[in-house]
């Protein structure tokens, strides 16, 4: 058992020196369930001690909706000023281009931004008639009630953390 | 139900004697003898699939995965890697029957006191 260091990313590494230098077949978080620590064990983590094609799990995402969680919010459906302020927007043509409405709390919003990363052939790219300039580092993400999937590539790409911000 | 847990991420470094030993978990190959030789590889898959949970005494095992229905998950999703050493990576499973837990599903048949029986199917 490792327990609380102060430097988290150092306590994993460890662990990782210690236990699988070649990388973890399988990695589970389910720890805190606070996105902002669930995302830098994520990225430490998937980046350096997790195996191309492995299999990281993300637990307990559901969190992100409730409003007595420490970041975590009830969910509307359509925030009042919002709705009305983007009905006026298309009302005097001012804007074409109206994002959709989510949801982005706590862990509901770490795992929205996955998705990112799984568009990471069209986000680098910017334009239809750009050029990726690369692609994700995820094989797949699959999203079911609480948990999410996320499997590592086979051949991860380098260049990730200065093309793309995921937190 | 989801409960607070500590910052800590936990592996088995000196587990006791009826826990998982070290972090490699190795499954047993007798699952294959369930299977017909006659069945096409997807079929065989599929029948590790939907087997994976029956060996296991669930009462033995203290974790949420279990009552959250996580472990109905888990199950067919690793069934394609219950033929492999792997090494998993818990944070946060501070709950001693996590780890056992998963285990299980790779060793089929986890006593908690002895540890892994073989399989007599």
């Amino acid at each position: 058992m490792y327990t609380k260091e102060h430097n988290r990313t150092r306590l994993f590494s460890r662990i990782a020196q210690e236990r699988a230098s070649d990388g973890f077949d399988i990695i589970i978080d389910d720890a805190s369930h606070i996105a902002d620590l669930t995302r830098i064990s994520f990225w430490h983590l998937f980046d350096n001690h997790l195996k191309p094609g492995g299999l990281y799990v993300v637990e307990d995402w559901g969190t992100g909706y409730w409003s007595d969680w420490p970041d975590g919010m009830t969910y509307r459906q359509h925030p009042f000023f919002r709705e009305r302020i983007l009905s006026l927007l298309k009302f005097i043509r001012a804007s074409r281009r109206i994002p959709s409405y989510s949801h982005s709390f706590g862990m509901v919003g770490f795992i929205k931004e996955l998705v990112d990363e799984m568009g990471a052939h069209d986000l680098t790219r910017g334009l239809l008639t750009g050029k990726p300039k690369r692609q994700s580092k995820f094989r797949q993400v699959l999203v079911v009630p609480s948990m999410v999937f996320i499997t590592k590539s086979d051949s991860p790409q380098s260049g990730f953390r200065d093309s793309v911000a995921c937190g | 139900m989801i409960k607070v847990r500590r910052e800590d991420a936990i592996m088995s470094e000196d587990p006791p004697t009826d826990a998982l030993e070290g972090v490699e978990v190795r499954k047993r190959i007798y699952t294959e003898q369930i299977v017909s030789e006659d069945r096409t590889p997807h079929d065989k898959e599929r029948a590790l699939s939907n087997d994976y949970l029956a060996p296991l005494d669930l009462n033995n095992y203290h974790t949420d995965k279990i009552t959250n229905g996580y472990m109905n998950v888990y199950g067919p999703i690793l069934a394609p890697l219950r033929s492999k050493p792997i090494k998993l990576l818990e944070l946060g499973g501070s709950w001693w029957g996590v780890p056992p837990a998963l285990a299980g599903l790779f060793l089929e048949r986890y006593d908690r006191r002895s540890g892994p029986k073989a399989c007599n199917h």
